[in-house]
């Protein structure tokens, strides 16, 4: 893999994760890095959203539409699965392949916050558990 | 927070009903009628971005295989690969 330069922000940079037949992914997979600096400067683990080519997330709530552009360095109209965050090794990423706007990290991000509930609008009742 | 005033129409009968309910609740002297439709609109907003995220999830689970599945089951492979290395 590739040496990322730590000294440029990594938050809102898109890098490819390589393919893993294993799990049945049959291309390198993009991922958009929505970790703070703080964490992706300090730690080897990164929290990442993957991206999808799939249209059918075009338009949905839970997914941030990225263009094919020279800016995002993504080949196809893509979705950021922002309801699908997962830590990966910085090691085994390639790239950066490019980078999303502010307005869409932003949007990333707050999509992020609506698909994990963050606001905890859900109700809770930790007293129902038997636990 | 920063609250801005709004201006809202009530049918009378609605009107009766909510200065009863908070004369029960808190007494004439005390009532707070903007108080209380606050509250209202902050419960039947959580409701609707609950019905929201609802259906967003539904409409997830339906999608079945394509690449939505695909990187569905890479971003596990992410987080295994990352959970088997924890100790390095």
């Amino acid at each position: 893999m590739t040496e990322t330069d730590l000294s440029q922000p990594q938050r809102g940079r898109l890098y490819t994760w390589p393919r893993n037949r294993a799990f049945g992914d049959s291309k390198a997979r993009p991922v958009l890095v929505i970790a703070p600096d703080a964490a992706t400067r300090s730690s080897h683990r990164w929290v990442v959203v993957p991206i999808s080519t799939d249209a059918r997330l075009a338009g949905h709530p839970l997914a941030v539409s990225l263009a094919a552009t020279v800016q995002t360095g993504l080949h196809q109209p893509s979705h950021a699965m922002a309801w699908l965050p997962t830590s990966v090794e910085r090691e085994q990423l390639a790239g950066p392949l490019g980078r999303i706007t502010l307005a869409e990290l932003k949007a990333v991000l707050g999509a992020l916050h609506t698909a994990l509930d963050l606001a905890m609008d859900e109700p809770w009742q930790p007293d129902a558990i038997n636990h | 927070m920063a609250t801005r005033s709004i201006s809202i129409s009530l049918e009378e009968a609605q009107l009766q009903q909510l200065d009863e309910e908070l004369n029960r609740a808190c007494g004439p002297d005390r009532r707070n009628r903007s108080s209380a439709l606050s509250e209202a609109l902050e419960l039947w907003l959580k409701q609707r971005r609950l019905v929201a995220l609802q259906q967003a999830y539904h409409q997830l689970g339906r999608l079945e295989g394509g690449d939505a599945a695909a990187a569905a089951a890479a971003a596990t492979a992410m987080g295994s690969a990352s959970l088997e290395r924890l100790n390095d």
